[in-house]
Order: C-alpha cells, then sequence, then structure tokens
C-alpha cells in the first residue's frame, strides 16, 4: 500500500482523475500528479509535457524528478526511460489494460499493481492502453 | 567542452567525424570493444558514446544495454546501415541519439550539434516547481 508521496499519469488531454491515459508517456499531452497522504488522495493537479525529441528520454525523466513524483504508471516504456526513472528514484508501475485514471490510480494506492520488470519494456512506440 | 567516447573495430571509421568537430569544443577517445568501453566509462566522465552495431566482443546494441543499466544519462549514436525503420525498431527503447552511416562526416557532426542543442533546449524548459492544481 501506498502511504504517501506524488503518483504521475501520462494523460491525453487535460488530464485529471476523471480523465485517460496516454499510451506513450514521452508524447502525452499531461502529466495528472496525484498526491497521496496516509494512503488518501490529497490533491490532484497537471502538468503540462515537453516537447518530444529523439533520444531526449531523460527529459520527461528530469521533469518528473524536479517535479518530486514519486510513482509514475505507464502503459509501455523503453529501457532507456525505465533505467533513468529507476536511476532517479522513481518507481515504475505497469498497466496496460485499462484507459481510465482514476483505478489505477486506486490499485497503486491500495498495492495492487505490480512494478514494471526489465523485461517487459518495449521499443519504439511505448505500450498499448 | 563535450567529452565523447568512439567504439569501433577500425579507428579510422571517425577519421572524417573527427576532423569535422576540430574547432569545436569536443574532445575525443577510442577503443576497440565494448569490454574496454565500458571500463573507460567507468573511470572518466563521458557525455556521448558512439559505437559501431558490430564490435569484436558484442552487438553495438548490447553495449547500449549494459551502459544505460549503469547510468542512463548517457547518450548514444550508432553507425548502421539499416533502414530507418529497421533502425527505429531495433533502437529506439534505448533512447539512441541518432543514426549515423557506418562512416560518418561533417554533415553528421553539424547533425549531431544540432540535436544535442534541441535536447537542450527543451531540457531547459522542464523544471517548474509545481503542477496546475484542478
Amino acid at each position: 500500500m501506498m502511504k504517501s508521496g506524488r503518483i504521475a499519469v501520462p494523460s491525453n488531454g487535460q488530464g485529471g482523475l476523471d480523465g485517460t491515459r496516454a499510451g506513450h508517456f514521452g508524447h502525452c499531452d499531461v502529466f495528472t500528479f496525484v498526491d497521496v497522504e496516509d494512503g488518501e488522495i490529497k490533491e490532484v493537479s497537471i502538468l503540462q509535457n515537453q516537447e518530444h525529441a529523439q533520444g531526449g528520454c531523460m527529459v520527461p525523466v528530469n521533469l518528473l524528478s524536479d517535479n518530486r513524483v514519486t510513482a509514475l504508471i505507464v502503459g509501455g516504456i523503453g529501457m532507456r526511460p525505465l533505467m533513468g526513472f529507476k536511476q532517479v528514484g522513481i518507481d515504475v508501475y505497469h498497466d496496460d489494460q485499462r484507459a481510465e485514471i482514476e483505478p489505477v490510480v486506486k490499485d497503486l494506492i491500495a498495492g495492487n499493481l505490480a512494478e514494471i520488470t526489465n523485461d517487459q519494456v518495449c521499443g519504439g512506440g511505448g505500450g498499448q492502453i | 567542452m563535450i567529452h565523447v567516447l568512439l567504439v569501433s573495430r577500425e579507428k579510422t571509421v571517425f577519421k572524417e567525424l573527427e576532423a569535422a568537430f576540430a574547432d569545436i569544443k569536443i574532445t575525443f577517445d577510442w577503443t576497440n570493444s565494448a569490454q574496454n568501453a565500458l571500463s573507460m566509462l567507468s573511470k572518466e566522465k563521458f557525455d556521448l558514446f558512439i559505437t559501431e552495431e558490430q564490435l569484436p566482443d558484442t552487438t553495438g546494441r548490447d553495449l547500449i544495454e549494459k551502459i544505460l543499466f549503469k547510468n542512463a544519462m548517457m547518450d548514444s549514436v550508432v553507425l548502421s546501415a539499416l533502414s530507418h525503420d529497421d533502425f527505429h525498431e531495433a533502437y529506439e527503447g534505448l533512447g539512441v541519439l541518432m543514426q549515423f552511416p557506418l562512416v560518418p562526416g561533417k554533415k553528421q557532426a553539424r547533425d549531431l550539434l544540432d540535436h544535442l542543442n534541441r535536447i537542450a533546449r527543451i531540457a531547459s524548459r522542464t523544471s517548474k516547481p509545481k503542477g496546475e492544481q484542478i
């Protein structure tokens, strides 16, 4: 169970807890941030993503790290950004089934979402949700 | 100053590239194997490495993976004759900056600098205090 921290979810459009997840975190419109305290959702905010450049995988890593994110939920991710997130201390969780943000966030807080493993990384376009 | 590690079976493949960077503050070191490259990267600070697809002791792809496990911040470039689509398929999850031809030259030097500057510009815009509350 997640007691406290900031969850980031790559999101489509305006994001938000009732929004939908983006399939490729590097190309998402916004990141939905969910702040958790004492195992409860305390605050929801959004952050605009940055332009994506080939090989610029560390831009979102640094963006989320600078914004105190502690956990990220993805549908798919390449090896380089996964290693980058791990190396800056951001745990990366995986769900490639559900498009909605809220249920996967609640699952993560409840401890029902698995961390992505190195053999689940994808090459290229990211995973599908 | 940018410090670049060149990894190839023959040093001559980088001759034109090194010459193209002669007037720019870039220093190069060269080695001919992945094992040597990993050793050098563990001892010295490099900003970027450029590798061939086939090395005497492994593949360029394998070298990139090994380096990423230690330092995902390390940028890479690969010398490859693959088509654009095949290269994309083979390497994109590894966050390779660029594909170079088997013998890179002046054009690639210019393209690499432009690309590094573009990423630096994007990165300079990323630090923001907090998300917008909704």
